[in-house]
């Protein structure tokens, strides 16, 4: 029997004025995608923060793979796209991607292979131009948010938390990072993707947990929700129409071909 | 273990390659030193300079008052006496200013027209000397330097002396015997005093202990404030949050400390080379020696091992102790006005050990001396400073490096706590209730 990626037991977070987690239970199989949906103040980064061991719960048991999380280097097999976004900005670009590679145990060279790899596919890294050289400054912010996502990704983790990834996503590059999050899954990883966008938690997600309060309202898969909690309604449908979204992202893609 | 030492290798090589190519550091590394060598070496070089006109400062004055009038209404030939004197006695190849014999009578009319002359800048002023200076020693000096103390003090010793001479050629002496016993050369007794041995290492002492103190407090304020920068920075930019999920805070915290105070090590060691050459250079000057700045004596004598290890744990302990304090506070803010001001009272407290400097040379060996020397928050920089003036005994040394040493593990200790909570909260302030909670948590 396979081991879940992330067991949460009873795990309580008090701060000072307010409870941020109560009594948390959550089961997240390996290989799935998971989302954690829920509105700002539901204690989604604060339940993400103790996955990672950043901060400690007050009660309660974590464990990734079956080890706690204080575990010597468990963390090191989580990647994290934390939601409040940040690097080094006076850093070149592939100085800051090879530290944040080197501290998850990657080795220099292998860095600068994964980093070359990566940069490519997200088109930061071509013949006529090497955003890698840039500093962090002079880079966009899609591009800022790239070269994090590529931080995300670097050390090769089993599992990835993605918390509002697609926040500050224009169209075109959130097409791109859904299609991410599918290979990912298709390539065995586990994802927790950490979102209030729920078209996006319903077109990628297993599984999900709806959290408000610091309280789990709802766990299960994305049909047993539908079929337990939905409404039923009947509609007929004589002609589907692409979306303004879909024919956008179209016409992009095919003007940058 | 293992892991978790690779990790703060990793941090540690980041902060030390990212200052250590920074434009501030080589600015720094260059321009401290050159500041520091013009201010010491300048002086010296620019007495160096007049070294072949003058020997004391007293022929400057003669030079410059020469152009002084002496109006003489004391029919004895007073006016020549004081005249010789202010241009350097009889003997000395100086101009001498003019003397002009003047009645009683006539002494307003001929001060008038010196005091035409003087505004009209061809004589630079005037002195009257009558019956009554004969008497009672009183003149009347009027000139355009007229408020300068100095000048005032030279033609009143000229007087002075020009009156002891009249005085005993009254009592029967001859010229002769007047001259030896009024004439005298003060540039000798300059020279005598500044070849004194013991003065001079002394003082070589006290200018190092002074260089180190001074080198102590800038460096400790700058890389304290380097590394509170340095963490307001990664707060700001908001990438603490991906750091901590690779790294623990308090391994975080030590590699941030270890880079900064290597960078400073390295900054140390390349301005004491730069020092040895500069004081190496000084040493073959002959002012330099003849002020009292022996620098030989310095080399031979002051910089001992024992002042160069003091100095170097506690320039390290320095640094950890003060660091991890920036941390914990610049943890604790959001922004880098914020961080201006909650550094201020870290400054106030390395001023406060400044302003104890003076009772530390004045005294080494007081209570005070020794309590300031044993106070974590002091004895960084003012240890050293009195391990340089004075035999401070093995024990106290160590007595101090150890409460510096528990001191620096309790802080980074608590520093690391509040690192943890300060990092990850945005938009608000630590408040003494979050301190209090984050003291308390166990994890680290």
């Amino acid at each position: 029997m396979n081991l879940p990626a992330v067991e949460v037991r009873n795990v309580w977070k008090r701060y000072t004025k307010h409870t941020a987690v109560s009594n948390l239970s959550l089961t997240i199989e390996a290989g799935s995608v998971y989302g954690l949906l829920g509105p700002n103040g539901a204690g989604k980064t604060t339940t993400l923060r103790m996955i990672l061991d950043i901060i400690s719960p007050d009660s309660g048991e974590i464990s990734l793979f079956g080890y706690p999380t204080n575990t010597q280097g468990i963390t090191d097999l989580v990647g994290y796209l934390p939601e409040e976004r940040g690097l080094y900005r006076k850093m070149r670009v592939r100085q800051v991607l090879k530290f944040l590679a080197e501290l998850k145990g990657v080795s220099a060279k292998q860095a600068d292979a994964r980093i070359d790899s990566w940069t490519e596919q997200l088109g930061l890294r071509s013949p006529s131009k090497d955003w890698t050289k840039a500093k962090v400054e002079e880079l966009s912010r899609g591009m800022q948010q790239k070269v994090q996502f590529i931080a995300t990704m670097l050390h090769n983790p089993a599992l990835v938390i993605l918390d509002e990834p697609f926040s500050g996503l224009d169209a075109v590059n959130a097409q791109q990072l859904q299609e991410i999050i599918q290979h990912l899954k298709r390539s065995g990883k586990t994802v927790i993707l950490s979102t209030h966008i729920i078209a996006n938690a319903e077109s990628l997600c297993d599984q999900v947990c709806i959290m408000a309060n610091g309280t789990k309202l709802i766990e299960g898969t994305i049909q047993d929700i539908k079929e337990d909690y939905g409404q039923p309604a009947y509609e007929k449908t004589i002609l589907v129409q692409s979306s303004l979204n879909e024919i956008f992202i179209e016409q992009i893609q095919m003007a940058s071909r | 273990m293992k892991k978790e030492a690779r990790k703060l290798w990793v941090v540690t090589k980041r902060e030390y390659g990212e200052w250590i190519r920074s434009r501030w550091f080589l600015i720094s590394t260059i321009f401290a030193p050159a500041v520091f060598a013009l201010l010491i070496a300048g002086p010296i070089y620019m007495f160096d300079g007049s070294d072949s006109k003058t020997d004391s400062g007293l022929e400057d004055y003669r030079v410059a008052l020469y152009n002084v009038n002496v109006l003489d209404a004391t029919t004895t030939g007073f006016g020549e006496r004081v005249a010789q004197l202010i241009g350097g006695g009889k003997y000395a190849n100086q101009p001498m200013p003019l003397v002009r014999i003047t009645p009683v009578e006539q002494l307003a009319q001929a001060e008038s027209t010196a005091i035409r002359e003087t505004k009209s800048e061809r004589i630079s002023g005037y002195v009257i000397v009558d019956s009554n200076t004969l008497n009672t020693g009183n003149a009347f000096y009027a000139g355009r330097k007229a408020n300068s103390p100095q000048d005032i003090q030279f033609i009143k010793n000229s007087i002075k002396e020009a009156l002891i001479g009249y005085r005993l050629e009254s009592r029967g002496l001859s010229p002769q015997e007047i001259d030896s016993l009024t004439l005298s050369n003060p540039q000798i007794s300059v020279n005598a005093i500044s070849a004194t041995p013991n003065i001079t290492l002394a003082d070589s002492k006290i200018l190092l202990a002074t260089l180190i103190t001074i080198l102590l407090y800038t460096c400790i304020v700058v890389y304290g404030q380097s590394i509170l920068t340095s963490v307001v920075e990664e707060k700001t930019t908001r990438i603490s949050e991906v750091i901590l999920s690779s790294i623990k805070p308090g391994t975080l915290l030590a590699g941030k400390i270890i880079g900064v105070t290597a960078v400073g090590l390295t900054q140390q060691l390349i301005w004491i080379a730069m020092g040895l050459v500069v004081a190496f250079f000084l040493s073959s000057s002959s002012t330099a020696t003849a002020l009292g700045v022996d620098m030989q004596a310095i080399l031979s004598n002051s910089i001992s091992i024992p002042i160069l290890i003091t100095f170097g744990f506690y320039f390290l302990l320095g640094v950890v102790f003060y660091g991890s304090i920036s941390a914990a506070v610049g943890s604790m803010v959001n922004s880098e006005s914020d961080a201006r001001h909650a550094g201020q009272p870290i400054i106030m407290l390395l001023v406060a050990s400044m302003l104890c400097f003076q009772p530390l040379i004045s005294d080494p060996d007081s209570g005070l001396s020794v309590a300031l020397t044993l106070i974590p928050f002091s004895s960084p920089i003012l240890m050293p400073l009195r391990v340089a003036i004075s035999d401070v005994s093995i024990n106290q040394i160590l007595l101090s490096l150890c409460i510096l040493l528990v001191s620096c593990i309790a802080t980074v200790k608590i520093a690391a706590k509040i690192y943890r909570i300060g990092l990850l909260m945005h938009g608000k302030r630590l408040s003494f209730k979050d301190l209090k909670q984050a003291l308390q948590h166990q994890h680290i």
